[in-house]
């Protein structure tokens, strides 16, 4: 089951932090300031979900060997780990020295970068099965909005109150 | 003389290896940690919890005698004061060499 950032209404994660550097935005996303943050980890410790993991700055491929070919081999790969994300629309570079986002708190950031342009999320336009739907749920016209009607549909971890925004269907949920 | 000795030569080894756990934090990072998701902190907070304590430990000590005037701790007070210092200091710098971004404090 994917499990990305339920993008809560009331995120346990935001207090913690030390430096003020992830909080709500006025869209209702919870973002990481990556010039902002430290890399203390407090909040990895505080989501409920799981949902935020630590660039340690390390690459799948390290120490595997070079492949024969040039389209698949340790080269391209480590190529493709290393390309520039657009992070909060910004160009950001995995490079060797450490700079952000290596050494950075990151999470599921409901594609702000994509939303900005009329995008729908990435995991939403990937996903092979359709299991992931994307919209707004006071929209009563969206697909979402029907979806989460239907009986099956179920809160992760609801009893802990952080007030999910993002909600999980069980088999056959989807109307 | 001979057991003063030892003991000075059993805390230059130690400063020995705290010195190659320096040089490993700072060129290769968390890696030999092994940290993930689920287990993200490790030693350095564990350090910092173990420091800070007994920071405020020897500061409760160092009032009971100067500020107290408890006779059972009589003298101690400069002791338990320096102490309560340095272990604030080396509980500081445990706490700092666990961040991603050292620069940034």
């Amino acid at each position: 089951m994917p499990r990305p950032c339920m993008q809560c209404d009331n995120p346990p994660c935001t207090p913690v932090c030390p430096v003020n550097a992830t909080y709500r935005n006025d869209d209702g996303v919870v973002i990481v300031d990556y010039e902002q943050c430290i890399g203390c980890r407090y909040c990895i410790t505080a989501c409920p979900c799981a949902a935020r993991t630590f660039d340690f700055g390390q690459t799948y491929t390290r120490g595997t060997p070079e492949a024969a070919g040039l389209i698949v081999g340790q080269q391209t790969a480590d190529d493709y780990e290393r390309a520039p994300s657009y992070e909060y629309g910004v160009e950001h570079a995995r490079t060797d020295d450490e700079e952000s986002p290596i050494g950075n708190v990151r999470k599921c950031h409901f594609c702000l970068h994509r939303l900005e342009v009329g995008m729908l999320p990435s995991c939403t336009t990937t996903c092979i099965g359709r299991a992931t739907l994307f919209g707004d749920a006071n929209d009563l016209d969206s697909v979402v909005a029907g979806s989460i009607a239907s009986p099956n549909v179920m809160r992760l971890k609801g009893r802990v109150g952080h007030r999910a925004a993002r909600v999980l269907f069980g088999v056959g949920g989807r109307p | 003389m001979t057991l003063k000795r030892i003991l000075y030569v059993l805390c230059i080894l130690a400063l020995l290896v705290g010195a190659w756990g320096i040089f490993d934090r700072l060129t290769t990072g968390h890696e030999n940690a092994a940290y993930g998701s689920y287990v993200v902190w490790g030693l350095w907070v564990a350090m910092y919890l173990f420091f800070a304590g007994v920071a405020a430990g020897c500061f409760m000590f160092a009032a009971l005698d100067l500020l107290f005037d408890v006779k059972l701790f009589k003298g101690t007070g400069k002791a338990a004061l320096w102490t309560a210092l340095v272990s604030l200091a080396a509980a500081l710098l445990s706490i700092w060499l666990d961040l991603g971004h050292m620069e940034r404090i």
